[in-house]
């Protein structure tokens, strides 16, 4: 399959008071057209870090890209011009966010907002930006759509925010689609709405979508591709049915193994123990060592690094060899 | 199916209020705003038709009825050149207005946008914009007003052109506190996510400042400009009063005032100095209770 976006060891570091904090280290990922890929983590993993480098939207100070490549459709994104990046963003990658109650600007009707967004990036006149923004809307599955353009946010539920907001995201056919976490402040009904409406428009528009998400349950069903992040790097990558199936990284189990499962009568769910390390003091080896119920010697001597161990599926551990490697 | 139900729940059409709708609506609820909007358009379309409608022109002498009390042909009594005190009044009611309006309108233009600029792009842009705040914000603002409206007299400026001057003074030395106050506001605002969705979209800098941050703070710039006007208004008179803002022949409420000056004037012709007096405490408190309730009116935080 063809690559639209290939990031290669993405590094972006916060420079704060109390030192430097490696939000995304030594990151690499593609993603392929039309695919979907995801990438799951706890909290504060360097997940959305990683989707605000790509659009170049991390707040400098204290925030700064510090090396790597991001090469959408062979230009590298992060030597563009700030003018060149801005007529990428929007038009050919769009991000939905996490809020949908906050992510809309009260002050104006969502048409405005939408329509702003159109009149951006293509050539069309008011009359014709209204009738898109209209059109936008029904096909997010907003009813009576010529009504609710004139409605302003706080007229509406998280749900419809969220389709707004997708629709806003949308309306330029942008070739990729960085969804961060676009379900979780809403209710588990709604989610499934929203869920089916991303997979829905991704087969109508040949979208490839970058969803960043917690929720393994949202993962299975809508990925085609994982990466698992730890504390800024990526511990593991496969297909989602490999993954799910043979997940090789303690981590990994390790996250599986604390899903809620409906037929499976426990008292207490399982949790990783320990706790995510401070990105101030990281391990010196594997930064999963001092968690791991199967660590061993050398992963507190040295990082181990990402490799293929079966077609596609690859693994940051020692646990699959590679002492080679260094 | 889903879209079918939403449909039937959603059928009864509902108004959609906007925000500027929804704090009229407050404000209609706040009697003591209302009493002050009232005054206001009142003491406005006065100091507007009053002069048209009048039979006497401001500077219409008449000296065969010097200092003359109340009667019919001069309901407010005339002045010691026989001028009409009611015309007078409500033509200095234009003066009075305008420069506050003029002057709160030059701080706000001034003040907003320095404020927006300073509070989107903080760091060492908005650690000099705050600087230069802190300096105005030292300034003793009557005796710098004094000062250049002393050497405005010395320079012999046309009176007539002298009242644009008081805008200009006023308006530049007052822009400061709205422009802290929006600087406020922008950092906060900032950082909300609406703004980084906006500039996940490919907006520019400029654009987001001025058509998605600045809307969201048009709440405290009209609380805060209503009630600069009756700042304005009582700066003007201030230096009116003094002889130094605008002066004679053009009347304004303060000059007008100045008649007080005089003890015989004080003493036997209330006439010539209670009716401005009057004007301007009643314009003024009326701009000031307007602008409580603006601000209780633009507060989302107040609902009752």
């Amino acid at each position: 399959m063809e690559k639209l976006l290939e990031i290669k060891n993405l590094k972006t570091y916060f420079y704060t008071d109390e030192g430097i904090v490696k939000a995304v280290d030594d990151v690499s990922l593609k993603i392929n057209k039309g695919e979907t890929m995801c990438i799951v983590g706890e909290s504060g993993c360097g997940k959305s870090i990683t989707a605000m480098s790509i659009l170049r939207l991390i707040p400098n100070p204290p925030g700064r890209i510090e090396g790597g490549e991001i090469v959408f459709e062979g230009r590298d994104l992060l030597k563009l011009s700030e003018e060149e990046v801005r007529s990428i963003r929007g038009n050919e990658i769009s991000m939905i966010f996490q809020e949908p109650m906050t992510s809309l600007n009260p002050v104006f009707t969502i048409g405005n907002q939408i329509i702003e967004a159109i009149m951006l990036h293509q050539n069309l006149s008011k009359k014709a930006a209204v009738e898109k923004a209209v059109e936008v809307l029904k096909l997010v599955g907003i009813p009576r759509a010529d009504e609710i353009i004139n409605a302003y946010p706080h007229e509406l539920s998280g749900g419809m925010r969220q389709r707004v907001m997708i629709a806003m995201a949308m309306v330029c056919n942008p070739k990729l689609l960085i969804a961060d976490e676009p379900t979780t402040a809403l209710d588990v009904t709604i989610q499934a709405q929203i869920l089916d409406l991303m997979r829905k428009l991704k087969e109508d528009t040949k979208t490839s979508i970058m969803l960043i998400t917690h929720d393994l349950g949202v993962v299975a069903e809508m990925a085609d591709y994982i990466s698992v992040m730890y504390s800024g790097k990526i511990v593991e990558e496969a297909k989602v049915l490999e993954l799910f199936k043979n997940p090789l990284h303690p981590y990994t189990s390790g996250l599986l193994a604390s899903k809620p499962q409906i037929h499976i009568d426990k008292e207490k769910l399982y949790a990783i123990p320990g706790q995510v390390p401070s990105s101030f003091d990281l391990p010196k080896g594997c930064y999963f060592y001092p968690r791991c119920e199967r660590a061993m010697d050398i992963c507190e001597q040295c990082a181990p690094k990402l490799k293929q161990i079966h077609d596609g599926h690859y693994v940051a551990c020692h646990l699959y060899g590679g002492e080679e490697n260094e | 199916m889903e879209i079918v139900r939403e449909n039937r729940i959603e059928q009864k059409k509902e108004k959609i209020l906007g925000p500027w709708q929804l704090a009229w609506i407050r404000l209609k609820r706040n009697r003591l705003a209302m009493v002050g909007l009232y005054v206001l358009i009142f003491m406005v379309s006065i100091s507007i038709l009053g002069p048209i409608i009048s039979p006497y022109k401001m500077e219409t002498i008449d000296l065969a009825n010097i200092s003359a009390p109340p009667s019919i042909a001069h309901p407010l009594g005339t002045d010691e050149v026989g001028r009409d005190i009611l015309t007078r009044v409500m033509y200095a009611g234009r003066i009075s207005l305008s420069v506050g309006i003029v002057a709160v309108f030059i701080s706000v233009v001034i003040g907003s946008m320095i404020g927006a600029v300073s509070g989107y792009y903080s760091g060492i842009i908005d650690a000099i914009i705050m600087r230069i705040v802190d300096i105005f914000m030292c300034f003793p603002f009557l005796p710098l007003l004094l000062m250049i409206a002393a050497v405005m007299s010395d320079y012999k400026i046309n009176p007539d052109y002298r009242i644009y001057v008081v805008m200009l003074i006023i308006g530049i030395l007052s822009w400061p506190g709205l422009a802290r106050i929006i600087r406020g506001q922008i950092l906060s605002l900032r950082e909300q996510e609406f703004i980084q969705a906006a500039e996940a979209l490919g907006l520019r800098d400029r654009r987001k400042i001025f058509r998605h941050l600045l809307p969201n703070t048009f709440g405290s710039i009209i609380v805060s400009s209503t009630l600069g006007v009756g700042n304005a208004i009582l700066t003007e008179s201030v230096l009116s009063f003094l002889g130094l803002g605008v002066t004679p022949p053009t009347p304004s409420w303060g000059n007008m005032v100045n008649a007080v000056t005089d003890a015989y004037v004080f003493q036997f012709h209330p006439w010539r100095w209670m009716p401005p007096g009057i004007c301007i405490f009643i314009t003024v408190m009326a701009i000031n209770l307007l602008g409580d309730g603006l601000r209780d009116a633009f507060d989302s935080k107040l609902k009752r």
